[in-house]
């Protein structure tokens, strides 16, 4: 039989308790014989699609670490303007030369650095804020969460791309660093849903009333028992966000207000092609493949992911 | 019902408001201040500089600029087009119909595309097809919106001259055209700015919907669709269908912001003068109180979409228009965590 008492939080909540005197379980409490991260890895590796997008962006990866090796021209600086400018692929130059005569091959391997560190750098960023802002308003419950999920809402119905343009417009140019806050800040409303809706139903569960009885404050209760318990939708949620962010950042820069010239992205490589698409194919096409492919790695690794930590669920949004 | 009605609609006011003061806090967090780019310039005396701060009220208190320019949004009043050289809310006018025929186009578009794709593929479920056009979906779901846009302009408008390259009409035949001819031509104008915009939604839609489907694919009143002896499409289409669709037409309140985000590249690849296009012009131009007024009436526009959205599957739904217990603001924010 199971009897009930209210909790301390005002006896809003009411938390079902066993019997004062009940018997110890008979057996031991059987420990499976690996974590949880292991335990994540077992039901990720069933999936066919999601390993082969992580050896995808594994080797994405690991082709723009060691970009300096294997790109054979400077990604900035002009080799010929007369002789080599706008070359169609060939031996020497096996994605063409831009307009400027700089070697495409070597600006896309250099932008793809630039391109993912903005990325995975605002995703983390907008997961970081959206996770503090999200656990904030799940515990503390109330009128503190509706104001603040008010708030919310209302950000989530500015259409990002236009907020975007308004900072860059306003700002002018936008550093690197620049372009990392602004897209990671206008990234975490929808982290901040997931994460406030995971804590509202964690915060009152008994291992979370147990910490608080042994003395543990919000921000322990917070961060040492609830959150580790969310950490699989963020980490689906910053996986998504790094797709998301590679698209915009792609996007921006097209337009010629994300990464400015001459510094290389897969954005700003497109842009130096816009003008002439159809002579100088070869500076929209492969850029564009570039992102496509990391993207649709990324987007199968998150999928994997969030199969794997909850077979049970639907998909991310779009920006 | 009615406290739903009722906290609907102060939602999507708070949400203009919020817009509103976000977009003011942007404007004086910027570095300068609104006329910097155009009047900090050393030909021009301080004296002239100071008159045109004081004319735009930028010589005032925080506080006071703040009430006006937010009494001066509700009223309409959005400043002054430095690029176009007319008020703003001239501009805006002017673009709002093409980004509200384009997006909403698109919306019944991919909606349709989404859902045929996921019953296809639930109907296949496991089979070559299914996967086919799971990768399909992917695919497109992982595409910049600026570049397939490009792309399709450069097949369907270059290489296969099949539709205009861009704008709502031909500039030089439309006005002699007869009133069919004249749709026509809008028509063709659409269809590739349109397609483009859905494409990428609809891959999206179709992800959601084969999972709504699945989902219900176990329910005791498919077992029982199936015992008296209906196709498998009939099931499908007419029970399994009809309960799943409705986490999926939440979204679709939800998909507006995606809708007017994407628009906003799409718009401009394929010049069409929507708010997305007249955004990026004005970056280019520097012209803030148009690329500010883009952004609030975008979000004005999304809030009211997503407002009718909701009010309308309240009559759809009689299920939801007895949850009154839900505090969470609607149909469409309970799934906003998507």
């Amino acid at each position: 039989m199971t009897v009930t008492r209210p909790s301390e939080r005002g006896g809003a909540v009411w938390v079902p308790v066993g019997p004062r005197d009940a018997a110890p379980p008979e057996r031991e409490r059987r420990r499976p014989a690996y974590g949880p991260w292991r335990a994540l890895w077992r039901r990720y590796r069933r999936d066919q699609g999601a390993v082969v997008g992580l050896a995808v962006l594994a080797t994405i990866a690991a082709i723009i670490i060691a970009a300096p090796l294997l790109a054979a021209y400077p990604p900035d600086v002009p080799l010929d303007i007369i002789a080599l400018k706008s070359q169609p692929p060939s031996w020497l130059h096996p994605l063409g030369t831009d307009p400027v005569s700089r070697d495409v091959l070597s600006r896309v391997l250099y932008g793809g650095r630039v391109s993912l560190a903005i990325a995975v750098l605002a995703a983390l960023t907008a997961a970081t804020v959206g996770t503090l802002y999200g656990a904030i308003a799940g515990y503390a419950g109330g009128a503190v969460d509706a104001i603040m999920m008010r708030v919310t809402d209302a950000c989530l119905s500015i259409p990002r791309v236009l907020l975007l343009l308004t900072v860059a417009a306003l700002w002018g140019r936008l550093s690197i660093g620049g372009l990392v806050l602004v897209l990671g800040f206008t990234g975490w409303f929808g982290v901040s849903r997931i994460v406030r809706g995971e804590v509202l139903a964690l915060r009152d569960r008994e291992w979370a009333i147990a910490a608080r009885a042994l003395g543990a404050g919000a921000t322990r209760t917070l961060l040492r028992h609830i959150l580790p318990n969310v950490a699989s939708p963020i980490i689906v949620a910053i996986a998504l966000g790094i797709g998301n962010v590679i698209l915009l950042e792609a996007g921006l820069s097209f337009f010629g207000v994300g990464v400015q010239p001459p510094q290389a992205s897969w954005g700003t490589i497109m842009q130096d092609g816009a003008d002439q698409v159809r002579a100088l194919w070869w500076l929209t096409v492969f850029p564009g493949l570039a992102i496509v492919t990391t993207v649709m790695a990324v987007h199968a690794v998150a999928d994997g992911l969030r199969r794997a930590a909850d077979p049970r669920s639907g998909y991310g949004a779009r920006p | 019902m009615r406290s739903f009605v009722v906290r609907r609609l102060v939602q999507a006011v708070t949400v203009a408001a919020a817009v509103t003061t976000l977009t003011f806090v942007l404007i004086h967090l910027a570095p300068g201040d609104p006329l910097a780019g155009t009047m900090d310039d050393p030909r021009i005396a301080p004296s002239v500089r100071a008159h045109w701060r004081q004319v735009y009220g930028l010589d005032r208190p925080l506080p006071v600029q703040y009430v006006r320019f937010l009494t001066g949004v509700a009223r309409g009043d959005l400043g002054f087009s430095v690029s176009y050289n007319e008020p703003v809310i001239a501009v805006i006018r002017r673009a709002v119909p093409n980004t509200l025929m384009l997006a909403g186009t698109a919306l019944v578009l991919s909606f349709a595309a989404g859902i045929l794709i996921a019953v296809i593929q639930v109907r296949r479920e496991g089979t070559l097809t299914d996967r086919a056009l799971g990768a399909i979906s992917l695919g497109l779901y992982s595409l910049p919106d600026f570049w397939l846009a490009q792309v399709a302009l450069l097949a369907f408008s270059y290489w296969l001259p099949i539709f205009p390259a861009g704008g709502t009409i031909d500039p030089v035949i439309h006005p002699y055209l007869g009133p069919a001819a004249a749709a026509l031509d809008r028509v063709r104008h659409l269809v590739l700015p349109a397609v483009t915009l859905a494409a990428l939604t609809a891959a999206w839609i179709a992800r959601f919907q084969r999972a709504a489907l699945l989902d219900v694919a176990a329910d005791d009143y498919l077992r029982t669709a199936r015992a008296k002896g209906l196709s498998e499409w009939t099931i499908l289409v007419r029970h399994a269908l009809r309960n799943a669709l409705l986490p999926v037409i939440t979204l679709f309140g939800l998909s507006l912001s995606a809708f007017v985000s994407g628009a906003v590249f799409v718009e401009k690849v394929f010049g069409w003068p929507g708010i997305g296009s007249v955004a990026v012009d004005a970056v280019g131009a520097r012209d803030y109180p148009v690329i500010i007024a883009c952004t609030i009436i975008g979000s004005i526009l999304v809030a009211a979409g997503s407002l009718i959205a909701d009010l309308l599957y309240m009559l759809a739904d009689p299920r939801l228009r007895r949850a009154e217990g839900d505090a969470d603001g609607g149909a469409t924010s309970a799934v906003a965590g998507a």
